[in-house]
């Protein structure tokens, strides 16, 4: 019998972690380019070298483990539950080339928590576009971690990574960041009256408001009641946590990580000026917003004129060719009349959703949502009301609903 | 010179000392918001709120109200050039 491991994908939002799982299952999931679309867990089989079968779990983005959302939690239960049937053998930290710096702060809180981690570098094809360049076995050495260099794109990289996978056993569980630097003698009590525990776990469990199994909801509770520091204390201490972790890879990257800045930039700044320039910004955006209306209620009609015209000749031919009666009268006038009036609207509901994923993917809404915020703040909304104004003139009822 | 990120001018650069309050989100720190690290402010937004920063690589807009919390260095270009 094959004995079968789980693994767990991890990373920061907009790094392709649903593409590598993709690439590792073989399953074909959607991939969307916004934030938070993987909210719950999706999971899947890949078959690895030497009869390892792997359950790969693919949690949504979170840009640390100091939760903020409902998404973020459910990847901060799974790690420190280990009586979840899927908590991990092995987390894979999914990382793009040109954010790697704040997908490590990710990185080594995990490899704290002493679960086996591989970092994962995706998008290694944009490296040579950004003039990036990575001393990958510096790194592997100074993270004292396992690397896969991947490009989910043209999918190389990824026999290596299933081979990482397979041999996880000689991964190493060492800390990366030593975290009760921060202030020795709370963490010093806290293991005293914990000795069995993890130290890094218990100070996750103690700052972060997640739901966990029976065990460690008790846990939190004597850990609350031990606790002696009051909310911004703590909060203090997890901002000292997050520097010490900066400085650690800051030190690191300083040696191995390589950019040519005259490569990176361009194209971007130059574009962002004009989206969010004063006048032109919004010029953009009207017009953008014109031509949405202009195809939903100008450029629709036609599709929905000739779905209209078949409905309208098919009660027709039903009248003609069927004995008048009730039973006509329900298939004319209720069934065909009825699917009708919801068929109708679909050419419009495409265009407009068509349009709104179109400016969510390529990042536009983003630069919407600066240039309208401080429009809307008197109205006690934010510049991402933007959205929800803009479906509620094809309808109100799910504009209401995102306030 | 020292001043808060609200107080940058566009293309202006420093770098981050110190918050001034505890209330800043965690988030914007593990974005790298952090002491030490560089900012820009990239751009304002119409009505001078919110404003547009480059810091450590991630391009984020804050409010000024958060920006006036951050308290920074301003590193002089003329004097370095």
């Amino acid at each position: 019998m094959s004995k079968q491991i789980n693994v767990a994908l991890i990373g920061n939002p907009n790094t392709g972690k649903t593409s590598v799982f993709n690439q590792l299952t073989g399953l074909n999931q959607k991939v969307g380019n916004y934030p938070g679309i993987t909210v719950e867990k999706k999971e899947g089989i890949c078959k690895l070298p030497r009869g390892v079968r792997a359950h790969i779990i693919d949690l949504p983005g979170t840009y640390s483990l100091n939760t903020t959302s409902l998404d973020e939690s459910v990847a901060v239960e799974l790690l420190l539950n280990k009586n979840d049937k899927d908590h991990p053998d092995v987390a894979l930290v999914i990382s793009d080339v040109e954010n790697l710096k704040r997908n490590l702060l990710l990185f080594t809180q995990i490899k704290d928590l002493k679960i086996p981690a591989i970092l994962v570098i995706n998008m290694a094809d944009r490296m040579t576009r950004k003039g990036i360049s990575i001393d990958i076995s510096l790194l592997e050495e100074k993270l004292n971690a396992k690397i896969a260099l991947v490009s989910t794109r043209k999918g190389t990289g990824i026999e290596r990574l299933k081979d990482l996978i397979a041999d996880y056993k000689s991964l190493s569980k060492a800390p990366n960041v030593d975290t009760t630097v921060i202030d020795p003698e709370y963490f010093d009590k806290l293991k005293k009256t914990f000795p069995k525990e993890d130290i890094y776990k218990l100070w996750l469990v103690i700052t972060q408001d997640v739901n966990f199994m029976p065990i460690e909801k008790n846990l939190i509770k004597d850990a609350s009641s031990f606790s002696t520091k009051t909310k911004s204390e703590l909060k203090r201490l997890q901002q000292k946590e997050t520097i010490l972790r900066y400085q650690f890879i800051n030190g690191i990257l300083k040696e191995t990580y390589k950019v040519d800045i005259n490569a990176a930039k361009g194209f971007r700044a130059t574009l962002d000026k004009v989206l969010t320039h004063k006048i032109l910004g919004y010029l953009i955006f009207f017009i953008i917003l014109l031509t949405i209306f202009q195809a939903i209620y100008g450029w629709s009609e036609y599709p929905m004129d000739m779905i209209d015209g078949f409905f309208a000749s098919a009660t027709e031919w039903v009248k003609d060719t069927l004995p008048p009666g009730v039973f006509t009268n329900l298939i004319a006038e209720g069934v065909l009349a009825g699917i009708g009036g919801i068929v109708i609207f679909i050419p419009q509901i495409a265009f407009l959703f068509l349009f709104i994923s179109l400016l969510e993917e390529t990042g536009y809404m983003s630069r919407v949502v600066f240039l309208m915020d401080r429009i809307m703040r008197p109205f006690g909304l934010s510049g991402k009301s933007v959205v929800p104004l803009i479906s509620g003139t094809a309808c109100a009822i799910p504009a209401v609903m995102a306030t | 010179m020292e001043t808060t990120v609200a107080r940058l001018k566009r293309g202006q650069k420093g770098i981050i000392k110190e918050f001034t309050e505890d209330l800043l989100p965690i988030k914007l720190r593990e974005l790298g918001c952090l002491p030490g690290n560089e900012v820009e402010l990239v751009q304002v937004a119409p009505l001078k709120d919110p404003i547009y920063i480059n810091v450590n690589g991630s391009h984020i807009a804050i409010r000024r109200v958060i920006a006036e919390q951050i308290a920074l260095e301003i590193i002089d270009e003329d004097r370095s050039l």
